[in-house]
C-alpha cells in the first residue's frame, strides 16, 4: 500500500524539475524597438520661396540602421492654404556610396528626397502632407515670409578717402527672424578657387530691423602651405529670412531633434520642415559723387521687390570673338546728387549682374574692356568703349547684353 | 616591531576613547554589581588568528549554566553570570577544546584569554557553524565559508567566491561576464574587495562565474551588502574583507585542477620558519569554447597568487597578487575588448597582547590598470594605484569590546577617456586620505546589543561619518534576533562607465568630479529566526540614499562621447532568505526585491522630455530576484543544484533610425547631404529586458589514493540551455545571449 505513494513523492521533484525544463524552454522573441504611433516619420527640409526646386527628406524611422532602396509607398504634398493650389512632390531615391557615419560605420545610404518645381509665393501657408499607402501621415503647416527690404550701406572706401567709417552695415526690414546671414568671399589661390564665408549674427533692433555691421574681410590661407595667399575675386552676401521662429540651440542640434513634441514642428514625425526667402546679393563696391568729386557717406543700396536688375553677357561682335575678360561696367545715376557710381567686373565669362538699381531713374552705363599695354604706346584700348543711358520700371530685371569690337585686325593680338 | 605595536595601542586606545567619550558607557547597572561576568579572547595556538564561532560555556555540576560564541575578532563575553565556581570550556570543530576552572565573586568581570590547537578531525557531511549561513548575519555581516563556497556549481575545479555572492539576495550581475557586481543599487565600484586587508580595484574575472578567490584558498570571507561598521569606509555600496588561508605548516601539499574553462595549481608547506602558499590559475574557456559551447568565447584571464605567513606571538604575513583578465564582451565585434589586470603585495602583522588586546597592522600596495576599445573604436584608459597603511586594535575597556585604528594611504589615478566623455579628457590626478575610526559594542541590558561607532576624516576632506548598529534578541538567544544598522559612507575616489551601455565594463577611476564625493545613508532592519530542525530564516529589509553618483549625461539619440554628469539615488528593498541544514543536505532559497531610482537634473533634459528632472532605473535595476541551492551527500556523491531567476534589466527603448539634420547651424540641401545617421532613443531606461533564469548542476566524487585524493566533478552550466539574453547591439541587431548549455567535466587532486 505504500508503494503508490512513495512513487508519487519521488515522482514529484522529477515532476518539478520537468516543469522547470520545459520553462526554461520557453525563450522569449525580444524586440527592442518602441512602436510609436506619434513619431513614424523623419522629415527634414525646407520650403525657399526664391529656389527653383524644392527638396523635403521623407523618411520612415526604421528599425535597422541599414537603409533599402525601395520605395514604401509615399504620397507627398504641398498645399497653398489660401488658394487651395496642391501639387504632388516628385519621389528621387539618392545612394551616398561609401558614406561614413560618425559612429556608425560605413556602407551605402539610400535616401528619399521629395522635390518640385512649382514656385513658392512669399508671404504665403502651405500645409505639408506626407502620407503612407497605410494612412498613416505626417503633417504641418510652413509659412513663407513676405519678402523683405535689404538696404547695403557701403562705407568710403578707405583707399580713396581721408575719412574712413568703420564698416559696411545691412539693414532689414519687414522680417520676423534672420536665421542666417553670411558672406562668401570667392577666392583662388594656388590650389585652385575656393569658398570662405564668414557668418554674422543677427538681432532685430528696438524697430524690429535687423541691422549688421559687416566687413570685407581677408580670407586666411587654406592648411597646406602650397596653397599660398587667397586672392578674393568677388563676396556675395547671403540672407535667409522665416517668419517663424528658427532652430537655435542645443534642443535643436541632431540630438535635440531627436525625439520631443516640443522641437518638432510636424506632427507625426522628428525633424524639421522650414519656411524661408532667402537672398543673394552681391557685396559690391560702390561710391557717391558730386560734380565729380568722391563724397564722404555711406553708399544705400536697397534690395526689395521695387528694386530693378540688369544682368547680361559682355562679348565681341565684329570678329565673332567670345565674351569678353575683365570688362569693367560703371553704372552712375544721372538724377542724383550725388550720384551713386557703382562699379562690376566681368569674369572670364563676360557675364554680369547688377542689383538694388533704383526704379524711375536714369543711370548712365559705361563699359570699357581692360586696356592692354603696348610697347612703345603705353595703354590702348582693344575693344571699342560701350555707353547707354538706362531707366528701370520697378521691379523690372532686365537682360542686357552689350556687344564691344575689336579695334584692332581681327586675327591679331595687341 | 614591539615598539610599533605599543605606539598603535595607544594610537587606537585614544581614538576609540575620545571619539565614542565610552567613559559615559562603561558604568554598569547597579543589579550587575551583583553578578559576575568573564570575557576573553580565543585565538589559534600557530597563527594567532582569532577564532570565530567558538562556543564557550560555564559548567556547574556537569551541566552548561551559561554559554556564547565568540564573535569575528575571537572576542567572547559572558554576562549576569551568579558568583561561584564554573568549569569554562571551549569547544570548535577542528581544534581542542579548552577547559579551565574559574571563580567569580560577586561584581568581579574575569578576562580568561587562550589559545587553541588544531586538530585534525575527519568530517562527514556539511560542517555546521552555528553562526553562518545563508540566512545568518550578526551586525550586517554575513560570513562565508569555503564550505558554503563549494556548495555552489562552478564549472571549475573548485567553488569560487563570485558565484557564491551572487546566490546572494541583493546582489546583481548583468550577466555571466563582465565581472560587475552591484549590491542592492550600489556600483560596482562602490564595493570595497580586501584581500588580507589589501584592497582589489577588480576582484572578479571576466568570466563572472570566478574571481581571484577560490574555494581552495579563501579561509572565510566577511560580507556586508550594507550598513558596514566603522572599520570600513572609503565606499559606499557594500564591503568584502576576504581572509585568505595559510599554506600548511607542517607537510609540502599540492593541488591542482583542470576543467574546460579553468586549470589552476595550489602549492603549499614550510620553509624557512614560514608556511608558503602559492597559486597559479589560467582560465582555458578560450581555447575550449568552440568545441564545448559552439561559439568561440575570447575571453581569457590568470591569476598568480604568493602568501607567506610567518611568527607567533606577532604573527605576519605577505602576500603578493597579479590577475590580468582581457576578451570581448561580444564576439562579434571584433575590433572591441576590455582588458585589465592587479598588482598588489602587502605585509600583515597580528599580535595578541596576553591582556587580550588585538593589534592588527597592514601596509599594502595595490595597482589596477585596465583599457578598452568599444564598439566605436573609442579607446580608453584607466590606472590607478594606492599606498596604504592601516592599524586596528582592539580591547576591552570595563567590559565593553572596542575597537579603533587609523588609515593613511597616497592614490593616484590617471585616465583618458577623452573619446567616451568629453569633458574628462586625459587626467592625472592624486588625494592624500586620513582617517581614524573608533566602534565599541555596548551591552545595553541582557538581549540589547549596541555597537556605535564613527569615522573621523582629515584628508581628502574633512568629515565625520556616524555609523550605528544594533542586535535584539526580545525573547532570548533562541527567539530570533532583531538587527539594525544606520550609517552615512562617502567615496572620494569613484569609479566611471557607461552607463548608457550594459554591455560596457570598463571602468575609469577619478576623483569624485568637483570634489563632491558620492554619498550614501545605508539605513537596514531585519530579523533572522532559527526555526529548528536545522532550519533558519531572515527577512531584512534597506534603504539607501545616495547623492552624486557620476553618470553619463543623457543624450536623445545613442551616441559614443557624451559628458559627465551627476544623479541622486534612492535604494530600498528587502531579502527574504530560509536555509535548512541537515547532516547530508545543505540548501537555501531566497528572494530579493530591489527598487533603485535616479533622479538626474540635465539642462538638456527640459528640451528634450519637458522636465528638468528625470527619474529612471538605473540599467542595473533588476526587480526581483531568486536563488535556490541544494547540495546532497548521497552514498558518497555530492550533488549540487542551483537555480537562478532576475527579472528583466531596464534599457532605453529606441524609437528607430534615420538621418537628422542640424538646422541650426545651416540650411542644409538634404538632396546633397546625407546627414547624419542616428537612433531616436526614448526617455532613459523605460523598458526591460526578458527575465533571465539558469540552472546549475554538479556531481561530484572523491577518491581516495595513496597519493592523496582525486575529486572528479562533472556538471552543466545553463542545464536546460535557457537564451538569456545578455545585451542587444541596437545598431547592428545582433542579440548577444549569455552563456549556452555548458557541459563540463573537472579533475582535482590534491597530494596527502
Amino acid at each position: 500500500m505504500s508503494r503508490p505513494g512513495l512513487s508519487i513523492r519521488r515522482a514529484l521533484p522529477v515532476t518539478c524539475l520537468l516543469a522547470t525544463l520545459l520553462a526554461g524552454a520557453c525563450n522569449e522573441a525580444f524586440a527592442p524597438l518602441q512602436e510609436s504611433s506619434s513619431k513614424r516619420f523623419s522629415i527634414f527640409g525646407y520650403l525657399d520661396a526664391s529656389a527653383d526646386t524644392q527638396w523635403i527628406r521623407v523618411m520612415p524611422i526604421r528599425p535597422l540602421r541599414q537603409t533599402s532602396p525601395d520605395s514604401f509607398g509615399m504620397t507627398v504634398t504641398l498645399e497653398n492654404v489660401a488658394t487651395g493650389a496642391s501639387v504632388e512632390l516628385r519621389d528621387s531615391l539618392f545612394a551616398f556610396t561609401s558614406y561614413a557615419g560618425t559612429d556608425l560605420g560605413s556602407g551605402t545610404q539610400y535616401v528619399h528626397d521629395y522635390w518640385t518645381t512649382q514656385k513658392i509665393e512669399p508671404g504665403a501657408t502651405y500645409r505639408f502632407s506626407a502620407r503612407l499607402d497605410t494612412g498613416e501621415a505626417a503633417e504641418a503647416l510652413v509659412k513663407i515670409p513676405a519678402d523683405y527690404a535689404v538696404e547695403l550701406w557701403l562705407a568710403p572706401s578707405s583707399s580713396n578717402h581721408f575719412v574712413t567709417r568703420d564698416s559696411d552695415y545691412l539693414r532689414i526690414t519687414g522680417l520676423k527672424h534672420l536665421p542666417f546671414v553670411g558672406q562668401a568671399e570667392h577666392f583662388t589661390d594656388g590650389c585652385g578657387p575656393g569658398v570662405d564665408t564668414v557668418w554674422y549674427k543677427a538681432k532685430p533692433g528696438s524697430d524690429g530691423s535687423f541691422e549688421i555691421p559687416i566687413a570685407r574681410t581677408t580670407v586666411p590661407p587654406r592648411g597646406e602651405a602650397t596653397c599660398g595667399t587667397p586672392v578674393v575675386k568677388s563676396r556675395d552676401l547671403w540672407l535667409v529670412g522665416s517668419d517663424s521662429v528658427w532652430p537655435a540651440g542645443d534642443q535643436y542640434s541632431i540630438q535635440g531633434l531627436g525625439r520631443s513634441e516640443l522641437t518638432s514642428n510636424v506632427a507625426n514625425a522628428v525633424g524639421f520642415l522650414g519656411g524661408v526667402l532667402s537672398k543673394d546679393i552681391p557685396y559690391e563696391q560702390c561710391a557717391l559723387e558730386s560734380g565729380g568729386q568722391l563724397v564722404d557717406s555711406y553708399c544705400k543700396l536697397r534690395y526689395d521687390q521695387a528694386s530693378a536688375s540688369l544682368r547680361g553677357t559682355v562679348t565681341e561682335t565684329r570678329c565673332g570673338g567670345g565674351p569678353i575678360d575683365q570688362v569693367t561696367l560703371t553704372l552712375t545715376e544721372l538724377d542724383h546728387d550725388p550720384s551713386e557710381v557703382r562699379t562690376y567686373v566681368t569674369p572670364p565669362e563676360g557675364t554680369f549682374y547688377i542689383d538694388a538699381l533704383v526704379p524711375d531713374t536714369r543711370y548712365a552705363l559705361k563699359a570699357r574692356a581692360k586696356p592692354v599695354p603696348v610697347f612703345g604706346k603705353g595703354e590702348i584700348d582693344e575693344y571699342s568703349i560701350g555707353y547707354d543711358t538706362l531707366t528701370f520700371a520697378p521691379g523690372e530685371h532686365r537682360t542686357y547684353d552689350i556687344g564691344l569690337q575689336k579695334l584692332i585686325p581681327c586675327d591679331q593680338n595687341p | 616591531m614591539r615598539c610599533a605595536f605599543d605606539a598603535v595601542t595607544v594610537i587606537a586606545r585614544a581614538v576609540v576613547l575620545l571619539a565614542l567619550g565610552l567613559q559615559g558607557f562603561t558604568a554598569r547597572p547597579a543589579s550587575a554589581q551583583e553578578q559576575a561576568a568573564v570575557q576573553g579572547i580565543i585565538a589559534q595556538t600557530n597563527t594567532g588568528r582569532p577564532l570565530e564561532d567558538v562556543a564557550v560555556t560555564l559548567e556547574s555540576g556537569g551541566k552548561v549554566a551559561y554559554g556564547t560564541f565568540t564573535n569575528q575578532n575571537g572576542v567572547y563575553r559572558i554576562n549576569n553570570v551568579q558568583p561561584g565556581t564554573y568549569t569554562l570550556r571551549s569547544k570548535f570543530i577542528g581544534y581542542a577544546s579548552h577547559v579551565q576552572k574559574v571563580t567569580l565573586k560577586g561584581g568581579q568581570r574575569l578576562t580568561v584569554s587562550f589559545r587553541v590547537k588544531e586538530t585534525p578531525v575527519a568530517l562527514q557531511g556539511m560542517v555546521v557553524h552555528p553562526q553562518q549561513g545563508a540566512a545568518i548575519k550578526q551586525l550586517g555581516r554575513q560570513v562565508v565559508t569555503p564550505q558554503e563556497i563549494r556548495a555552489v556549481p562552478v564549472p571549475g575545479g573548485s567553488g569560487d567566491l563570485a558565484s557564491y555572492l551572487q546566490t546572494l539576495p541583493g546582489v546583481v550581475t548583468t550577466g555571466d561576464r563582465g565581472g560587475q557586481l552591484y549590491v542592492r543599487g550600489g556600483l560596482p565600484a562602490g564595493n570595497e574587495v580586501l584581500v588580507d586587508g589589501i584592497p582589489i580595484y577588480e576582484p572578479f574575472h571576466i568570466l563572472s562565474f570566478f574571481s581571484v578567490f577560490p574555494e581552495d584558498l579563501v579561509s572565510s570571507a566577511d560580507f556586508y551588502a550594507g550598513g558596514f561598521g566603522a572599520r570600513y569606509h572609503g565606499r559606499t555600496s557594500s564591503v568584502l574583507d576576504v581572509h585568505l588561508r595559510e599554506g600548511d605548516p607542517n607537510r609540502f601539499r599540492t593541488t591542482a585542477s583542470v576543467s574546460p574553462f579553468l586549470a589552476s595549481a595550489v602549492v603549499e608547506g614550510p620553509g624557512g620558519g614560514a608556511t608558503w602558499l602559492a597559486s597559479v590559475r589560467h582560465s582555458l574557456v578560450q581555447q575550449t569554447s568552440p568545441t564545448l559551447l559552439g561559439s568561440r568565447e575570447p575571453m581569457s584571464f590568470q591569476s598568480e597568487l604568493l602568501k607567506m605567513t610567518s611568527g607567533h606571538d606577532y604573527r605576519c604575513s605577505l602576500l603578493a597578487m597579479h590577475t590580468a583578465d582581457r576578451g570581448q564582451i561580444d564576439p562579434k565585434v571584433s575590433q572591441s575588448y576590455v582588458a585589465w589586470n592587479n598588482k598588489l603585495v602587502g605585509l600583515k602583522c597580528v599580535t595578541l597582547r596576553p591582556n587580550g588586546q588585538r593589534v592588527e597592522a597592514n601596509w599594502s600596495y595595490s595597482g589596477s590598470s585596465s583599457e578598452a576599445v568599444t564598439y566605436g573604436a573609442s579607446k580608453l584608459r584607466s590606472s590607478i594605484w594606492r599606498v596604504q597603511n592601516d592599524t586596528h586594535a582592539s580591547d576591552v575597556f570595563g567590559g565593553i569590546p572596542v575597537e579603533g585604528g587609523y588609515e593613511v594611504y597616497v592614490e593616484v589615478m590617471d585616465y583618458d577617456l577623452s573619446e567616451l566623455f568629453a569633458d574628462q579628457a586625459k587626467s592625472s590626478d592624486g588625494i592624500f586620505g586620513a582617517s581614524v575610526y573608533g566602534e565599541a559594542e555596548l551591552p545595553i541590558g541582557p538581549n540589547l546589543n549596541v555597537k556605535p561607532g564613527v569615522v573621523l576624516l582629515a584628508a581628502p576632506y574633512a568629515g565625520v561619518e556616524p555609523r550605528l548598529r544594533a542586535s535584539w534578541t526580545p525573547f532570548g538567544a533562541a527567539g530570533g534576533t532583531l538587527q539594525g544598522a544606520l550609517g552615512i559612507y562617502r567615496q572620494s575616489v569613484v569609479g566611471t562607465s557607461d552607463m548608457r551601455d550594459v554591455g560596457s565594463v570598463f571602468t575609469a577611476w577619478m576623483s569624485a568630479p568637483d570634489g563632491k564625493p558620492l554619498e550614501a545613508l545605508h539605513a537596514i532592519l531585519g530579523w533572522q529566526q532559527s526555526l529548528g530542525d536545522g532550519f533558519n530564516g531572515s527577512v531584512e529589509g534597506y534603504y539607501k540614499r545616495l547623492r552624486n553618483i557620476p553618470v553619463p549625461v543623457w543624450q536623445s539619440i545613442a551616441e559614443f562621447t557624451t559628458t559627465l554628469g551627476r544623479a541622486n539615488g534612492t535604494v530600498y528593498g528587502a531579502d527574504a532568505r530560509i536555509e535548512l541544514r541537515r547532516p547530508h543536505f545543505y540548501g537555501f532559497i531566497g528572494y530579493g526585491y530591489d527598487w533603485t531610482l535616479y533622479r538626474a537634473a540635465q539642462a538638456a533634459f527640459a528640451d528634450w522630455f519637458g522636465q528638468p528632472v528625470q527619474s529612471y532605473h538605473p540599467a542595473h535595476d533588476r526587480r526581483n530576484q531568486i536563488n535556490a541551492l541544494a547540495t546532497f551527500d548521497l552514498g558518497g556523491f555530492k550533488l549540487s543544484a542551483r537555480w537562478q531567476f532576475g527579472s528583466g534589466l531596464p534599457y532605453t527603448q529606441p524609437l528607430g533610425f534615420d538621418e537628422g539634420f542640424d538646422f541650426s547651424k545651416g540650411l542644409y540641401d538634404v538632396h546633397t547631404d546625407p546627414g547624419t545617421t542616428r537612433l531616436v532613443l526614448n526617455k532613459p531606461f523605460t523598458a526591460r529586458m526578458p527575465a533571465v533564469h539558469r540552472l546549475d548542476v554538479s556531481v561530484q566524487r572523491a577518491f581516495d589514493l595513496s597519493a592523496g585524493k582525486l575529486t572528479l566533478q562533472a556538471g552543466a552550466i545553463n542545464a536546460y540551455d535557457r537564451h538569456n539574453m545578455f545585451y542587444y547591439d541596437l545598431f547592428t541587431g545582433h542579440r548577444l545571449d549569455q552563456l549556452p548549455l555548458a557541459p563540463y567535466l573537472s579533475v582535482t587532486f590534491k597530494s596527502r
